[in-house]
């Protein structure tokens, strides 16, 4: 135990993990990514959003098509990915200067397939325009695909 | 129970040049991210191409992890995680738990895999690894 107390300390300190079940995030939001075209290495950026870009990103979820069949994007239903095709798209994310904070394989983010436990963040400097998901393998995307992610967040003004 | 925070990560690779052999050591290719002094890496999160079919670089991920271990070494070139299982590194497979790693600078071009068995592995495949760290004064 004397070992492995500081251990945790500095896990906690540095907020390198916390308590599964716990709070995610005040604010929870829906982000639904449309295809444009499928073609191999297409990096498709996600709009603006201030407020995101003011805030501290807590969880980020995909949701599968077992999940949520539909998603909507501007006024067209789109067809939620399946867990095959998140095999084959990564999530990058980066800040102002375009510097990659994180790079996540799309699979790793679907809750429902980690038994429920969301995949924790803490990233208080992301600019979401310059954030994209990547397409690694087209194989079975079509235009009708919409990435259906869900974001918590905290207001960084509240912290 | 906790859950690893994602404060930055990096995808990193460890290609499996050439025939494969069985006991053969294949190292992590560079990321420049992560050869700073500054970095911690804290976790680790292995993927087969059950969740990652490609790797960023283009690369076709392993199919199977259980004829794969991995080993990573600190910057004074300890091994100081010897011959993980590369099962147990998959979140999927630890109810969505992500491994915590004790807080290190690591040597990623010392870190590597060593194939246990062949079979289901194929040349030039890539073992892909999510490295989860942060910046520290």
């Amino acid at each position: 135990m004397n070992i492995i107390t500081p251990l945790l300390q500095q896990f906690k300190d540095n907020r390198w993990f916390k308590q599964t079940g716990c709070i995610e995030g005040e604010y929870s939001k829906t982000i639904t990514l449309n295809l444009p075209s499928t073609q191999l290495g297409q990096q498709i950026y996600f709009n603006s959003d201030t407020e995101l870009d003011n805030a501290i990103i807590k969880t980020i979820e995909v949701v599968i098509s077992t999940n949520s069949i539909n998603t909507v994007y501007q006024n067209s239903v789109l067809d939620t990915i399946s867990s095959t095709l998140a095999t084959r798209a990564m999530l990058t994310i980066s800040n102002n200067a375009r510097e990659v904070i994180s790079q996540m394989p799309l699979y790793t983010l679907i809750r429902s397939l980690n038994k429920g436990k969301p995949a924790y963040f803490c990233l208080d400097n992301v600019i979401w325009q310059n954030c994209y998901i990547e397409l690694l393998n087209t194989s079975g995307f079509s235009t009708s695909n919409g990435f259906f992610i869900r974001v918590t967040y905290d207001r960084k003004d509240i912290i | 129970m906790n859950n690893l925070i994602i404060k930055r990560s990096q995808i990193v690779e460890f290609k499996l040049a050439g025939t494969i052999t069985t006991g053969k050591r294949y190292y992590a290719t560079d990321i420049p991210n992560l050869s700073r002094l500054n970095v911690v890496v804290y976790g680790a999160e292995l993927f087969t191409s059950s969740q990652l079919a490609t790797t960023p670089t283009g690369n076709t991920v392993v199919s199977t992890s259980t004829g794969i271990v991995v080993t990573f070494r600190d910057n004074f070139k300890q091994e100081f995680m010897y011959q993980i299982p590369a099962f147990t590194l998959i979140r999927y497979n630890n109810a969505g738990l992500i491994v915590l790693l004790k807080p290190r600078i690591i040597n990623l071009t010392d870190c590597y895999v060593t194939v246990t068995n062949t079979t289901s592995l194929n040349a030039n495949e890539s073992v892909a690894m999510n490295l989860y760290y942060d910046l520290i004064a």
